[in-house]
């Protein structure tokens, strides 16, 4: 029954459960991957958003410079005037720290600064035919990053001269403090040195000021450079040992990265979320299913426990047991049936009952027919026989003598009857067994000399005492030996041995006759059974009840056309018997 | 690390003794050795016990930016307030407060001051404070200031000591003499490292290195010392703060406060200090000489944007040289409001119309002045800029001049200058303020040179002053005094921002500077050096 229960449990967890995890895995993994896609698609976005204004910032700032060097060139403008225009615009736009207009022999023509300017014109190794040179970020003296553009003056290869700007990068670094993605995520801006130069972590400004190199957003902005693409995506782990998503996208100009990183906790906090009911929906979906799946392979095997049940009650022998199954389907007319055949399995054994009493009527009356005919047979004769010679003396002895001794034979059957319903009074005495077993071959040798065989005692030099009734046992010996005798055919041998072996005492009696066949030895100490074809079949049931009442024991061991040997086997007693003792 | 005078003259006198008695040029080698290795030696140990006396309460280590100009000067300000401390000490409203005073008493028509010395203060020799050395030790800077400046303490007639009391006698009251005592800090006059404050000398080379003193009488730190690191600039030392090589910076940059602002490993605490920006105006010059063409130059200027565009919005409008916290500062006086045009028509009626051509030098103006600026402050050039626009819209034209804090201490005291801007100290308690405004027979000469005495007699009312009325009727004339003749144009007072790493916890100060309550600061986990 165990089997079935696990069997239906497989079945239930192959046709429910394993689809059930499978499809929360597969949704799972895939809702993970579409959050962190769609995550990395919407930071990109932003990244490229961000990229385009710092350019276009810088294009900005590039314009106001060539509209400030616009207004100062070709014009007849007096020095202080110069001066006056660079000066309203570093104070008009914040973000120019410093203006200073260069000749091309690299004197100062005018600037902004009330000191002696901090910039100077670009190298001439540079390349004059860009519109523009943008140095790279440094900290300036307020502590925030500055970078240096220049613009060439005039249309020829070689510039008539330089307006050259300190951009502060303070509106920038805000620009970026100011850029949350979500709760937590932040920007990040690096030069095109890799140099971090903004960090919208407040916590992870330290970076810049440390000078950091070879971090991982540094190697994610050489990635993005090794690719030649505009962007990039990678899952990072911070030098804070936080793990985040992180996008790059490229600055046209200056050739800067901008990187937004995002923790994954927050990122993914919908997918987590997701994942989570899905994982509870997924569960409780299982849990139900297993209980479904419990309730009704209970409900199932209910009826198969209920029906071993019953069958093993049958087996037991309690025939009134029936199952009672509910429903309509197979199991329940398997029950039904089940009931039906109990049914008539006890009509059967009834039957076979009233047939094996009759059987048993019979041999009794046949027996009791057989043991009695020819007593009452014999006492009849005698008594006919006595009306007729009646004044014979010797005459009316021998007819005392043949009455006396058939009504002992009906009284002995007659006892063996009453022996056979109740247990017998048997003493426990010692007694010489072997003595015994001479008695008892000596009495029976004129029925082998009769039946034309040969009666042998072989007895034990030991003695051979055990506990038990003289007169019982005699009868034991007699029954047997006469057996033995009637059942081997003339010529043949009658064995009585005796033999101690340790503290038991064995007793054989052997025949060369006939054999009994396998099949009906295992009955033939039952009562009522006999290989004999008249008589009650008593004997070996009676002589077994003896044995075993003086705690013995009896077997039989026979080949069929070899003889038949029984076997009795007694505790041995070390107590001599009384009258040897006296004697 | 310092040694006492007899270490030194013993150390003088071991060659000499040496070179009588041996000729042997080996031995005077080793003794050379010797007397070189023992200050070494004695150094290590001084380290040792500078490194937390032995209990695990960290080191807490002060970043200073400040220039080389003015290192030596700041970093022994510093130390001062970690081992001296003062008789009387001064709320944020300017008021004297106890410090090692216990109390005081005015006597005598306010011509005695009784000060009653507070009992079981020790100095960090374990010698017990007695009026008897602090008397001493007034007498000595009184005498040392006075060498300085003649006029330093000119009321103080004498300090003693008598029993438990301090006894200062005056020529004639003084409103300002314990805002004057605020300033001497008591040390042992044999040892002016042997101080009373939470905080012992350990060394002072490097740099100087303060630790615990255990006895202090106000309680026991929680900092095993404080250690001063020098910077050669603030960004230096916030860069230091940032990488952890320090755990707190004197001064953050105003432009960078903000973005440290939002950090939660270092905290932000600003407050208004007693300074202010004035453009201080040279009366004789023969233009600023002219109290309308000074209004003007005030009504002038639009403060508000310089404020917020030139200081960065970290401080507020100046409307004279009062500490507006100051007790006795009721309110402030009316107010130039920032109307150019008023300023034109006052120039106008004042005789100061636009004359001239203009060159290729110069605009046509109404008229020039040169203005020196502190040029080792980035922000002052700013300030300037935005002063010379700003004249410049009603046709004053200012020629500026980078000057250092060298050269303006050169050129102010003579009056070598038409203008200067620059930040001026007010102090809480007006003592500095009247030494700065005061003219020179009296004032301090050092200060500036502005050849202005209109506030003089107001000056010195309000010293004389001997009761809270009478004080807040002086600061009220006086305000009213430097509205009416706009000696200088008064920016803004500023703001200053002390940042400190979130390691250590800052109690709750209020409007007060935190680094006077720095033995107060506590590790709130244990501190780990990187």
């Amino acid at each position: 029954m165990r089997s079935i229960t696990s069997r239906i449990v497989v079945l239930i967890a192959t046709a429910a459960v394993a689809p059930l995890l499978v499809y929360g895995v597969v949704s799972v993994t895939s809702l993970r991957r579409g959050t962190q896609q769609s995550v990395t698609e919407a930071n990109l976005a932003v990244a490229r958003q961000i990229s385009e204004r710092i350019a276009q910032y810088f294009d900005n700032t590039r314009r106001i410079l060539s509209s400030v060097a616009n207004q100062l060139q070709g014009t007849q403008l007096q020095q202080w005037q110069k001066q006056h225009i660079l000066r309203n615009h570093a104070l008009d736009f914040p973000e120019f720290r410093e203006l200073s207009l260069f000749a091309s022999s690299g004197a100062t023509v005018a600037t902004s600064r009330a000191i002696a300017p901090r910039l100077k014109p670009p190298s001439s190794a540079l390349d004059f035919k860009s519109s523009s040179y943008i140095a790279p970020p440094q900290i300036d003296q307020d502590e925030l990053p500055s970078t240096t553009m220049a613009l060439p003056l005039g249309t020829q290869a070689v510039p008539e001269g330089w307006i050259v700007a300190e951009i502060s990068l303070e509106e920038l670094w805000r620009a970026v403090d100011r850029i949350r993605i979500g709760q937590t995520g932040y920007a990040l801006l690096l030069d095109e040195a890799d140099r971090l130069i903004a960090h919208g972590h407040p916590d992870e400004k330290r970076l810049i000021a440390a000078g950091a190199t070879e971090t991982p957003e540094q190697g994610l902005a050489r990635h993005l450079r090794s690719l030649n693409a505009r962007t990039t995506s990678a899952s990072l782990t911070t030098l804070s040992g936080v793990d985040v998503v992180a996008v790059a996208a490229a600055v046209s100009m200056p050739k800067w990265t901008v990187i937004i990183e995002q923790p994954k906790d927050e990122a993914l906090a919908v997918a987590h979320r997701l994942e989570m009911q899905l994982t509870v929906a997924i569960g409780l979906a299982l849990l139900a299913t297993i209980v479904a799946g419990s309730w009704w392979g209970r409900s199932f095997i209910r009826r198969i426990f209920a029906l071993t049940k019953v069958t093993d009650a049958l087996a037991a022998g309690q025939m009134d047991a029936r199952v009672t199954l509910t429903g309509r389907d197979e199991i329940a007319q398997l029950g039904t049936q089940f009931n039906a055949m109990a049914d008539r399995l006890v009509e059967l054994q009834d039957e076979i009952r009233k047939q094996e009493r009759q059987v048993m009527f019979g041999r009794i009356a046949a027996g009791l027919v057989h043991d009695l005919s020819h007593p009452i047979q014999t006492i009849g004769n005698s008594c006919k026989l006595i009306q007729r010679i009646f004044d014979d003396a010797e005459y009316r002895a021998t007819f005392r003598q043949t009455v006396e001794r058939e009504l002992a034979t009906v009284k002995r059957v007659l006892d063996d009857l009453r022996n056979i319903a109740r247990p017998m009074p048997l003493e426990h005495f010692p007694i010489d067994l072997n003595a015994a077993l001479a008695e008892a071959v000596q009495t029976m040798a004129p029925h082998a000399e009769t039946a034309g065989l040969e009666l042998r005692a072989e007895l034990s030099r030991e003695p051979a005492y055990i506990e038990g009734d003289l007169f019982a046992m005699g009868r034991v010996h007699r029954n047997l030996i006469l057996n033995a005798i009637q059942a081997t055919a003339p010529g043949g041998l009658v064995a009585v041995t005796s033999e101690v072996a340790g503290d038991r005492v064995l007793v054989k009696i052997h025949d060369t006759g006939c054999g009994i066949p396998p099949d009906r030895l295992q009955a033939m100490f039952d009562d009522f059974v006999t290989t004999k074809r008249r008589g009650l079949g008593l004997g070996l049931a009676i002589s077994r009840k003896i044995v075993e009442q003086l705690g013995g024991q009896i077997r039989v061991a026979s080949e069929v056309g070899k003889g038949t040997t029984f076997v009795l086997d007694f505790p041995r007693s070390a107590a001599a018997p009384m009258a040897r003792a006296a004697g | 690390m310092r040694f006492g005078p007899r270490f030194h003259a013993a150390a003088r006198m071991i060659p000499v003794h040496i070179t009588r008695r041996f000729v042997s040029i080996r031995f005077t080698v080793t003794a050379g050795a010797l007397v070189l290795l023992l200050p070494c030696v004695a150094a290590l140990g001084a380290c040792r016990s500078a490194s937390g006396a032995g209990d695990r309460s960290p080191i807490l280590r002060m970043g200073v930016g400040i220039g080389r100009t003015v290192k030596a000067s700041a970093e022994k300000s510093l130390a001062e307030l970690l081992y001296l401390e003062p008789l009387i000490g001064r709320a944020v409203d300017g008021r004297p407060v106890p410090h090692l005073a216990e109390s005081w008493a005015w006597e005598n028509d306010d011509r005695r001051v009784k000060v009653r010395l507070k009992s079981g203060v020790r100095l960090h020799s374990g010698k017990l404070l007695t009026a008897e050395l602090v008397a001493r030790s007034l007498n000595q800077q009184v005498d040392a200031a006075r060498e300085f400046s003649p006029q330093a303490f000119d009321t103080v007639v004498g300090i003693s000591a008598h029993g438990q009391d301090i006894i200062v006698d005056l020529s004639q009251p003084n409103a300002l003499l314990l805002s004057e005592l605020l300033g001497l800090r008591i040390a042992d006059p044999d040892s002016e490292d042997n101080g009373t404050g939470p905080f012992r000398i350990a060394t002072r080379t490097p740099q100087t290195e303060t630790v615990r003193f255990d006895d202090y009488h106000d309680g026991v730190s929680d900092l095993g010392g404080v250690r001063i690191v020098t910077y050669e600039s603030q960004r230096s030392a916030w860069a230091a703060l940032l990488r952890s090589e320090v755990d707190a910076v004197q001064e953050v940059s105003r432009e960078f406060v903000e973005f440290l602002e939002g950090s939660s490993n270092v905290r932000t605490y600003s407050f208004l200090q007693p300074f202010y920006i004035p453009l201080v105006f040279n009366i004789r010059h023969p233009v600023l000489k002219n109290v309308e063409v000074r209004r003007a130059l005030t009504e002038a200027l639009d403060r508000k944007t310089i404020v917020a565009k030139a200081m960065r919005g970290r401080g507020q409008i100046a409307d004279g040289p009062i500490w507006p916290l100051h007790w006795a500062f009721a309110s402030a006086p009316r107010r130039y409001p920032f109307d150019p045009a008023h300023a034109a028509a006052r120039l106008d009626r004042a005789g100061f119309t636009l004359t001239g051509a203009a060159s290729d030098r110069k605009p046509r103006t109404r008229f020039s002045f040169r203005c020196l600026f502190w040029s080792e402050d980035p922000q002052f050039e700013r300030i300037a800029l935005m002063i010379q626009r700003q004249l410049f819209d009603i046709g004053v034209d200012v020629e500026l001049e980078p000057a250092t804090l060298a050269d303006l201490g050169r050129r102010l005291p003579p009056g070598d200058f038409d203008a200067f801007l620059m930040r001026t100290n007010a102090s809480r308690s007006l003592d500095i303020t009247y030494r700065f405004w005061r003219s020179s027979e009296k004032g301090n000469a050092a200060m500036q040179g502005s050849g202005y005495t209109g506030v003089d007699a107001l000056l010195d009312t309000f010293k004389q002053s001997t009761s809270d009325e009478a004080v807040r009727a002086a600061v009220a004339a006086l305000s009213q005094r430097f509205h009416e003749d706009a000696p200088a144009a008064f920016i803004a007072w500023t703001e200053i921002t002390r940042a400190v790493s979130s390691d250590f916890a800052v109690p709750d100060v209020g409007a007060e500077d935190p680094l006077a309550k720095i033995w107060q600061w506590r590790p709130v986990r244990e501190v780990t050096r990187r």
